[in-house]
């Protein structure tokens, strides 16, 4: 085993450690288990691990205060677990640094998924000046977008939602982040101006854009880029 | 010329209305019953009749003197200015005929007498006016005061009122008693509609037709009703709404005595009356709607805290089992013949705690609505204890359970399933809450005429102050690990209950926690 594949699950309940040592010990991985907050931030700065599973309804601090002190300190991928499936928990978590979210009851292979996604992304290079995403490409040098090599016609705006998507593969970016992103802290209670605009950019990109492969709705926390294969 | 004119007519104006004031001044002074007058002159000539008998042994000079001490009687009889300047002018005339030389005439013969019958004429005049006057004043003074304690007696009991009800009774007393009316209240459903009923404490009742009426009040904020502008004829009672400018509370109908004379001096004090007792009303009700306002905002939270225990309770064995089974799929998994054996372990833990939550919804849900029916057959006390604890132990490996039972315990009437269900409650409660190499002791024995069980632990006991509140339905002691709805343990004691047993929980002497439940033997 080496540091490469630990995980850090933070859960009160047992019952929920124990099924994800189990699966994630099958798929490889060694898991650490933390019943509390304090304990699981004490764990993550000790073991070092390549993502942390954090639940939120925690008895001794609330979840978002453990998100919150390990983003002090450490940029490790942090997953999202939660019986609390109201988007409000979830969009916090993720404004707060959380990458991405899975509610109970889950199913393990969707976890594993999101947290190969996870890795995956960590793992990539940050300066990368072309990317690819199934048909797509964006050169960021260049600040052009291409679909099957054909250069699509993009305004600044639709340019820099591509650029935040294809940044964040996999990744659910929330209404908040784009719209502060893309518009400025003011901006971040108009949510329809982005509906807007990633209409657009689906026209653009996708072959039906009623049924979207690339960019995809979570419902009432935010858009997510899906990995295609090339 | 205009200019004038118009100076004229605004002279003119000023001048009738001060002639119009003056008359009414005048018409008040000499505002007096016929009677009065006539009285006044009655008492005149008797009392001169009498000095004309009397008159040659104190001489007539003195007569003046004893004129003069009835006039100043008069105000105290209650004589108004008229009759009391009626009588001193008669007086005068009456002496100067009858008693001042030369006799029958109103001719004064001597110099001096002249002077005394003037300065008489104004001395009788003046004095009786001015004692009239005083003799007014005090009961106008003795009036006002009787008000204003009125006012405050009303201000102190209104203020010490603690309920609406308490107000309402308050105001209806002392409307009562420094009116002399009967009282009704009806309060408002809301701005526009009175309540059907009026207040309970009202003095009187009314029907539908004044109740009509009283509605008018409140609709147009007006005193509506006798002594009113508005529909005097029609109602005896008079209505006055209770209304601030942000609400209308309701209506007060007085009913007057017959014969009462309404003067503005009763019609402010009335006025008065009900803006303190709208007052009081508003505060009332303010108070009441701030305690329903904090009512609903802690039955929301006790709901959003049991709302998400239970959510919580539910979705972890889910998640749990949902998760061995997507598990299961995956080809690195059901390779391994261990991890599925140790996943279907895991889904199997999970379902039995499904089941048991389940259970203990329908256990207590059972109980609250009161209708709980005990199948009572006659069973063992140590079958009853040795299965519940083999039951538990199936659930549980890690846990040992010691039972030290006595078989001659003998035979008692019960519902099984009933308690074996409380008793599994309690030895999962002590198994839960101590680590897994606590050692739990279940004991049972008999005395006089009931059974003693008694479970304990060496665990870590429990916090003092939380013991009180280990049975309350939904109940958690803060801070303890995650699992569990706080039902267990009060479903146990209803159980119990419903077998006319007991439990209580206490800190054992040398650490850790004990439960003692008693059953009597003739259940």
């Amino acid at each position: 085993m080496t540091a490469q594949n630990k995980i850090v699950v933070i859960d009160d309940e047992s019952q929920i450690r124990k099924i994800l040592s189990i699966t994630l010990g099958a798929e490889g991985f060694k898991v650490i288990e933390a019943s509390k907050g304090k304990e699981g931030i004490v764990s993550v700065a000790n073991n070092h691990p390549q993502i942390v599973i954090l639940d939120l309804g925690l008895p001794d601090e609330d979840g978002l205060t453990v998100l919150k002190e390990i983003r002090t300190w450490s940029n490790v991928p942090i997953i999202i677990l939660s019986v609390r499936n109201s988007e409000d928990d979830i969009v916090k978590a993720l404004d707060l640094g959380a990458d991405d979210y899975v509610t109970k009851p889950f199913n393990t292979a969707e976890l594993i998924a999101r947290i190969r996604a996870n890795i995956r992304r960590t793992q990539q290079p940050d300066n990368q000046s072309v990317i690819v995403n199934g048909d797509l490409k964006i050169d960021i040098s260049k600040r052009l977008v291409y679909k099957n090599n054909e250069e699509l016609k993009v305004t600044s705006t639709e340019y820099m939602l591509f650029y935040l998507f294809f940044r964040n593969i996999d990744k659910v970016l929330t209404h908040n982040f784009l719209l502060k992103e893309i518009w400025g802290p003011v901006h971040t209670e108009d949510s329809q101006y982005l509906r807007v605009f990633i209409g657009q950019i689906r026209k653009k990109i996708e072959d039906d854009p009623a049924h979207p492969q690339y960019i995809i709705t979570d419902s009432g926390v935010g858009y997510r880029m899906k990995l295609l294969s090339n | 010329m205009e200019t004038l004119n118009k100076k004229n007519e605004s002279g003119e104006l000023n001048i009738e209305t001060a002639t119009k004031n003056f008359k009414l001044y005048i018409r008040k002074i000499w505002n007096a019953s016929i009677t009065k007058y006539f009285l006044a002159a009655l008492i005149i000539l008797i009392s001169g009749l009498f000095l004309y008998l009397i008159h040659l042994h104190i001489g007539y000079q003195s007569v003046s003197l004893v004129f003069l001490f009835i006039i100043s009687l008069l105000p105290l009889l209650n004589f108004k200015p008229g009759p009391i300047f009626l009588a001193a002018v008669m007086s005068a005339l009456v002496w100067n005929f009858f008693f001042i030389p030369p006799y029958y005439t109103f001719r004064i013969g001597k110099v001096e007498d002249t002077m005394m019958f003037l300065m008489y004429f104004v001395i009788a005049t003046v004095s009786g006016l001015l004692i009239s006057r005083i003799h007014t004043q005090r009961s106008l003074i003795n009036q006002r005061e009787r008000r204003t304690s009125a006012l405050y007696n009303l201000t102190r009991d209104l203020s010490s009122s603690k309920s609406l009800d308490e107000v309402t009774a308050c105001a209806l007393e002392h409307l009562k008693s420094t009116f002399h009316a009967e009282v009704v209240f009806i309060y408002a459903d809301n701005d526009k509609s009175l309540k059907h009923m009026a207040h309970p404490s009202s003095t009187i009742s009314i029907d539908d037709a004044e109740r009509n009426i009283a509605q008018i009040a409140l609709l147009s904020s007006e005193k509506v009703g006798k002594f009113t502008h508005n529909v005097s004829s029609i109602s005896p009672f008079t209505y006055f709404p209770l209304y601030t400018k942000s609400r209308k509370y309701g209506v007060a109908g007085l009913l007057f005595p017959e014969g009462y004379t309404m003067d503005s001096e009763v019609e402010s004090l009335l006025d008065t009356f009900i803006v303190l007792i709208t007052a009081a009303v508003e505060r009332e009700y303010l108070t009441e709607l701030a305690k329903n306002n904090l009512m609903i905002a802690e039955s929301e939270k006790l709901y959003k805290t049991l709302f998400d225990s239970i959510s919580h309770e539910l979705k972890t064995p889910i998640t749990t089992i949902i998760g061995a089974i997507s598990s299961l799929k995956d080809e690195r998994i059901n390779g391994n013949r261990n991890i599925i054996l140790q996943l279907i372990d895991e889904a199997g833990i999970a379902s039995e705690r499904l089941k048991r939550l389940v259970e203990n919804l329908l256990d207590i849900t059972r109980l609250e609505r009161g209708n709980l029916k005990l199948k009572k057959e006659w069973h063992s006390i140590s079958d009853l204890l040795n299965s519940s604890i083999s039951r538990v132990e199936t659930e549980n490996r890690k846990s040992k359970i010691n039972c030290d039972v006595n078989d001659d315990l003998g035979m008692l009437y019960f519902d099984y399933p009933l308690l074996e269900q409380a008793i599994i409650n309690i030895l999962h409660n002590s198994i839960e809450y101590t680590s897994p190499e606590c050692q739990i002791d279940v004991a049972a024995k008999r005395k006089s005429d009931s059974i003693i069980i008694t479970i304990s632990d060496n665990g870590n006991g429990f916090p003092e102050h939380e013991i009180k509140n280990l049975f309350t339905k939904f109940y958690r002691i803060p801070g303890t690990k995650a699992g569990g709805t706080g039902l267990g343990l009060s479903i146990a004691k209803g159980f119990i209950e419903a077998h006319g047993g007991s439990i209580k929980a206490q800190n054992r002497p040398g650490g850790g926690a004990e439960f003692i439940i008693l059953l009597p033997i003739n259940l």
